[in-house]
């Protein structure tokens, strides 16, 4: 510290030597200032980051369009048709979730044709399947926008997306041969950095699933000349919940399980005093009944009358059976009637 | 705090003609009087304000006074722990080349007068100046962003000024003094809001030490913080700011530097 006293000192006498000549320069010099000062300047600077995917369909049947979509058309379907379409992404700039969406399902078509999308970070030919099944399905799961991986895509990255599809040639789809079939896939990228992954690059669509079960059963006898209208279920969840004083614990909405119910008038629940009794069920892939086989049995469980026709309304369908289409001379049905294919 | 009229006094009446002319010659021989202090020569002249800081990214230590490597905030810079101080930044402070949504960070600054005198007060001043706002071209999800001009040019077309959230405040409160977090009993520089609005609103300068000067060796800290928030969007991809934090250490009976050196 005797330095430190030793420099006082002689800032001291310094400052009183010179104490005349500053204020003299202070009063002549007027508007200058030169008080004491220091300045001590920061400079800085910050940037943003990129984030930017792109994308490239190879193949015939896809093209890019704006915000990241991804169009497939495939024109006059025939069955046993099947192709592959592949999808480049690049990524550019920071570490991304990359998210696959696509539009809701909405053609009859889809439900025949079968898919598998398959996941290739790098594009080495390391594949990693990631949906598969009937296409109707698969966009079902995509609409709502699906994760395509735990891992980030780095920047300058690349992964490929590879679309196999085939159309089998299956009973019941001769309907479909010749239509054309279009959908969407969507891609998005999303930051890494602050994000788990549970972000969404873009909206979840909600898909409004068009109903393909069962919803009413007709039974029909003949025991005059013309057909006559015996009873009628509805599978809705309205007729348990309506109808309390008849036996429906078993059917709901689009769906009915094995089982002996009350045969009602109509939509009234009027009993006729006969009961249905459903001997086989088939659930479609949402889980309704898609097709069914009954017999009809009187008030004593013995078998009721014949019936010589049925209808049954699948989907939006209305199919007719007559006696032609069932059992002769009988109170059942022959086989199950219902849903076209499945 | 020190305050010693008669000097005050003469060091007014003088002016600073003859105090710069000599006080840097008789500072320039002066030891150190702390262990962790750096001396050297200030580019302006007069007296002298020495710098410690310390800068975080994302919660995490990112830089300290010229390189230190110490990662606890209040050793850096709280003055009762006799930090590191340095007469100048050797660079800059707060470079950030790939900030994200969601980012943020924070610098504390230590100021300490360092007087020409051993007995004189300063007061300090602060100002803010955003010198770029830059677009730096576009990426393709930029130009999407409805809010994107794609025919803005120039150094200041870019959004990053507008989305950047920044704060200023006195980091001298009795409660988490110089830890670079804002508690009640620290006091805000200037309004808070993006960064043009701020640096704006603080663009002549603004006494910090209203509540008394610095006495000789006395710190004081200064907290800055940034925030780029996570909802801003494709906006701001590849825009940058740069911008100076300005100190200017004056005799206390000054008035503010900053407009005066421009009037």
């Amino acid at each position: 510290m005797s330095d430190r006293r030793r420099l006082a000192v002689s800032r001291r006498e310094v400052l009183g030597a010179v104490g005349t000549i500053g204020s003299v320069g202070a009063l002549s010099g007027a508007g200058t200032f030169a008080y004491l000062s220091d300045e001590e300047r920061f400079e800085n600077s910050l940037q943003a980051g990129a984030l930017d995917l792109e994308m490239d369909c190879v193949g015939g049947d896809c093209t890019t369009t704006g915000d990241g979509e991804i169009t497939f058309e495939f024109p006059d379907l025939e069955p046993g048709d099947s192709g592959t379409e592949e999808i480049v992404l690049t990524q550019t700039g920071n570490p991304a979730w990359i998210w696959l969406g696509s539009t809701c399902p909405d053609e009859a078509l889809e439900r025949a044709i079968q898919v598998e999308v398959t996941y290739d970070r790098d594009c080495d030919g390391t594949v990693e399947k990631r949906f598969d099944g009937p296409l109707f399905e698969v966009l079902l799961d995509l609409a709502t926008g699906v994760k395509l991986t735990d891992q980030c895509l780095l920047g300058e990255e690349t992964a490929c997306i590879t679309l196999d599809w085939s159309f089998p040639n299956e009973p019941g789809v001769e309907q479909y041969a010749g239509e054309s079939l279009t959908f969407t896939f969507q891609f998005g990228a999303i930051q890494c950095r602050h994000n788990d992954g549970s972000v969404r690059p873009f909206a979840a669509r909600e898909c409004t699933v068009e109903r393909r079960g069962i919803s009413f059963i007709e039974v029909w006898t003949c025991t005059d000349a013309e057909p006559a209208l015996l009873g009628k279920v509805e599978l809705s969840e309205a007729y348990p919940s309506g109808c309390p004083a008849l036996n429906t614990a078993g059917i709901g909405e689009n769906w009915i399980e094995p089982g002996i119910y009350d045969l009602p008038v109509d939509d009234d629940c009027e009993d006729t005093g006969y009961d249905i009794h459903v001997t086989d069920v088939t659930l479609n892939p949402d889980g309704e009944a898609a097709s069914l086989a009954f017999e009809i049995l009187d008030e004593n469980g013995d078998p009721g009358p014949d019936i010589c026709r049925v209808v049954v309304k699948s989907g939006r369908e209305e199919l007719v059976y007559d006696a032609e289409d069932l059992a002769p001379q009988s109170n059942s049905t022959e086989g199950e009637v219902g849903g076209a294919w499945l | 705090m020190t305050r010693t009229y008669n000097r005050r006094t003469v060091l007014a009446g003088l002016g600073a003609v003859g105090a710069v002319a000599f006080g840097s010659q008789a500072v320039r021989g002066r030891e150190p009087p702390y262990t962790h202090f750096t001396y050297a020569q200030s580019d302006t002249e007069g007296g002298r304000l020495s710098v410690a800081w310390y800068e975080t990214y994302n919660g995490d230590f990112q830089e300290a006074t010229n390189g230190s490597t110490e990662t606890n905030a209040t050793i850096v810079t709280d003055p009762d722990l006799d930090p590191l101080y340095v007469p100048q930044a050797t660079g800059p402070i707060v470079t950030l080349g790939n900030i994200l949504p969601g980012d943020s960070g924070s610098v504390i600054i230590g100021l300490r007068a360092e007087a020409l005198s051993d007995e004189q007060p300063m007061a300090v001043w602060f100002r803010p100046a955003l010198s770029g706002n830059a677009e730096n071209g576009f990426t393709e999800p930029e130009l999407k962003d409805p809010a994107e001009d794609e025919t803005a040019t120039g150094d200041q077309a870019g959004d990053l000024a507008d989305a950047l959230q920044v704060d200023f405040f006195n980091d001298d409160g009795i409660i988490g003094g110089c830890d670079g977090q804002f508690w009640l009993t620290d006091t805000r520089v200037g309004p808070e809001g993006s960064m043009q609005t701020v640096f704006d609103a603080l663009s002549e300068g603004v006494l910090l030490t209203d509540d008394g000067c610095l006495g000789v060796g006395e710190g004081h800290c200064f907290g800055f913080n940034w925030a780029l928030p996570a909802q801003t969007g494709n906006l701001v991809q590849t825009d940058s700011v740069t911008f100076d934090l300005a100190f200017r250490a004056v005799t206390c009976e000054s008035t503010n530097p900053f407009t005066e050196a421009e009037s």
